[in-house]
């Protein structure tokens, strides 16, 4: 089943000096895909994602999310959308200052009426992320990696149908790295389309497609 | 949701303690102004309504302000020849004229009631001013062994006293109006003038016959009748051993003086809103500022707009709230002495405070606050909630 296709997508940021980080790109996202998308930084991979994520507006092309245009949506509605089925990790760490690595954890899971509060599923995350030790622990109170667990977390939380990952890695020892790929690659098991931008092509690898992005355009590689 | 409003104001206590106090200070201030003006100017008003006559007839001679005569107990010992009344009562214009006879203010110790009591003698035929504030009223021609209480409680009802070793029943009592009535004990003026005579009172001319004279007349006018007309058919009139003051004009010029008082209160009391509606402004705007990446962030895993302009909102107004009520709570019990102290550097009635304006100050102390918050809180919630999510997660400072 097609999650998601961006067809001919053209993005530029106009800010005096005219960028253009994805001349033309399609993608077609698939149910149980984990496709990588590599390059050098700079290249536009997070553009991408925030433009399939529908948190970015494009120039060109057509995006579809679930069979829907996300053209044709309105704010309300692609906020919804991005509720109901889509997760992200951002390459920055980004989580709520204010609440507990658990109470981030229930936010995200029953936001705008997402999911029934389900302490089980989170409890099962948190150990996945070796955290149990952490749960009521405040962002500031966390190292790097440890929040970086946390927003590995929290993108699963809800069983989005389409994971949006930006350099998951990122602050991350070897051994943390594997584990939170390997996490990926049972949601892409379990029926999801994941997405994962990454510079680094040894956790690539294990990715069932994996493609290079370079002068804005989306190449498959071998 | 409300626990994220929650925690995010306790995060940052230091800050949020600035709100507070910031609300807390103007509200503070609002409140006690308000309050007092409230109480004076309807202390004021109460008068001017409940003294039910448009001018008070007096001796031409009598060295007596209007505003003594109206608002305190002192025994004021001036007579005029009863003839007046008639004189008055041929002007055009008048409704209603009814005398009042002074007798002499008993002190403290002259019965049950404690504090210095004024007699004075009225007539309960042509009365308008008493008949409009009885709280209790037992009996229908008043008797000549009974007597009306002002300002007292109706617990005294029924009860007796003793005035210059006579037994009196009291058969009445008034709410208490803020004037001199609450000091005084009503009776016949007949039997007023009686025991004016009997007593060696020293105050009272000899060369007079209690009985051919009265203190004061009380008047009313027609609807549509001119007072500055009715004062010079009198003070201009030689024939009329009398003047005339009108209650309208007393009053009103009390009503400026507290008027401009309170302008002045009142100016400098906007001067230090605006600095705190700037301040507040400034502190949500750094607050929305702050929270800009995390704002990103929640648009990105679906909240609405709606919701994160709400849940900013939601914080100013908890602040606010949190500070309009510590600024009104403290403002409350302060308006009291402070209202004390004003009156008495003005030479003022006493005002008596009712629950109702404490309400209403409480309420407004309240809104106001609330109001502080929405203004300030606004734009800078607009501004985040509108924000493109790439943006705010872009541009957000880490923190
Ligand atoms: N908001 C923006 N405004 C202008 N240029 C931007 C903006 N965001 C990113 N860019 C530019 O777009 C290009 C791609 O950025 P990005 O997608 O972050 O690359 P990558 O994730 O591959 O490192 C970069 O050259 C960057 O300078
Ligand atoms: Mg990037």
């Amino acid at each position: 089943m097609e999650i998601c296709r961006l067809e001919h997508i053209r993005k530029t940021y106009d800010t005096g000096e005219t960028v253009e980080p994805l001349s033309d790109v399609s993608l077609s996202v698939n149910s149980g895909d984990f496709i990588a998308i590599e390059g050098p930084s700079g290249m536009g991979k997070s553009t991408l994602l925030f433009v399939m994520g529908t948190l970015l507006s494009y120039d060109g092309g057509t995006l579809s999310i679930c069979g829907q245009d996300v053209a044709a949506l309105g704010e309300k509605e692609k906020t919804n959308l991005r509720s109901k089925t889509i997760g992200y990790m951002f390459q920055d760490a980004t989580l709520i200052q204010a609440l507990s690595v658990y109470d981030n954890l229930l936010f995200a899971q029953t936001v705008g009426g997402r999911l029934p509060a389900d302490p089980a599923r989170i409890q099962e995350l948190v150990e996945r992320m070796g955290l149990p030790e952490r749960r009521d622990f405040f962002p500031h109170q966390l190292s790097g990696g440890q929040r970086r667990r946390v927003m590995a977390a929290r993108a699963l939380i809800h069983n989005p149908k389409l994971v949006l990952v930006d350099e998951p890695t990122n602050d991350l020892n070897e051994e943390w790295s594997q584990e939170v790929v390997a996490m990926l690659n049972d949601a892409a098991h379990a029926g999801a389309g994941v997405v994962m931008v990454t510079h680094n092509n040894d956790h690539s690898q294990s990715a069932s497609k994996r493609y290079r992005l370079e002068r804005g355009v989306l190449e498959a590689m071998a | 949701m409300r626990k994220l409003i929650w925690n995010n104001i306790a995060r940052r206590r230091g800050q949020a303690l600035l709100t507070i106090a910031i609300t807390a200070l103007t509200v503070f201030a609002f409140v006690l102004v308000l309050g007092i003006f409230l109480t004076m100017s309807q202390g004021l008003a109460q008068s001017k309504e409940r003294l039910g006559a448009d001018a008070v007839v007096l001796p031409r001679l009598a060295d007596t302000s209007a505003y003594e005569l109206l608002f305190t107990a002192q025994p004021e010992n001036i007579y005029m020849a009863e003839s007046v009344l008639e004189q008055v009562r041929c002007i055009p214009g008048v409704q209603q004229a009814s005398p009042q006879f002074y007798s002499q203010t008993l002190g403290g110790d002259c019965c049950s009631v404690g504090g210095n009591m004024r007699i004075v003698g009225f007539d309960p035929d042509t009365d308008f001013i008493l008949k409009p504030y009885f709280s209790a009223q037992a009996y229908d021609t008043l008797g000549d062994d009974q007597v009306v209480f002002g300002g007292s409680t109706s617990e005294l009802m029924g009860t007796s006293i003793t005035i210059l070793d006579e037994q009196f029943d009291i058969v009445g009592t008034l709410y208490p109006t803020g004037t001199g009535m609450d000091n005084t004990i009503f009776m016949n003026i007949d039997k007023a003038r009686q025991i004016t005579g009997d007593s060696e009172y020293a105050d009272f001319p000899e060369d007079l016959d209690p009985f051919e004279v009265v203190s004061v007349i009380m008047v009313r006018l027609e609807e549509g009748a001119d007072p500055v007309e009715f004062r010079d058919a009198i003070n201009l009139d030689y024939q009329i051993p009398a003047k005339c003051l009108l209650v309208g004009s007393t009053i009103s010029a009390l009503q400026n003086q507290l008027g401009s008082t309170v302008k002045v209160l009142f100016a400098l009391w906007i001067a230090s809103l605006l600095v705190a509606v700037l301040a507040l402004l400034g502190r949500f705007n750094a607050l929305a500022k702050d929270r800009k990446k995390e704002v990103g962030l929640m648009r990105a895993i679906g909240i609405q707009r709606s919701q994160v302009f709400a849940s900013i909102v939601g914080e100013a107004e908890v602040m606010a709230l949190i500070g309009g009520a510590v600024g009104t709570a403290a403002a409350l019990p302060c308006m009291a002495p402070v209202l004390g102290a004003i009156q008495e550097a003005f030479n003022l009635p006493p005002s008596l405070q009712d629950v109702q304006t404490i309400a209403l100050c409480g309420a407004a102390g309240v809104a106001l606050a609330l109001l502080l918050g929405a203004v300030a809180s606004f734009y800078p919630a607009y501004k985040c909630a509108s924000m493109d999510p790439q943006t705010a997660i872009a541009q957000g400072e880490l923190n």
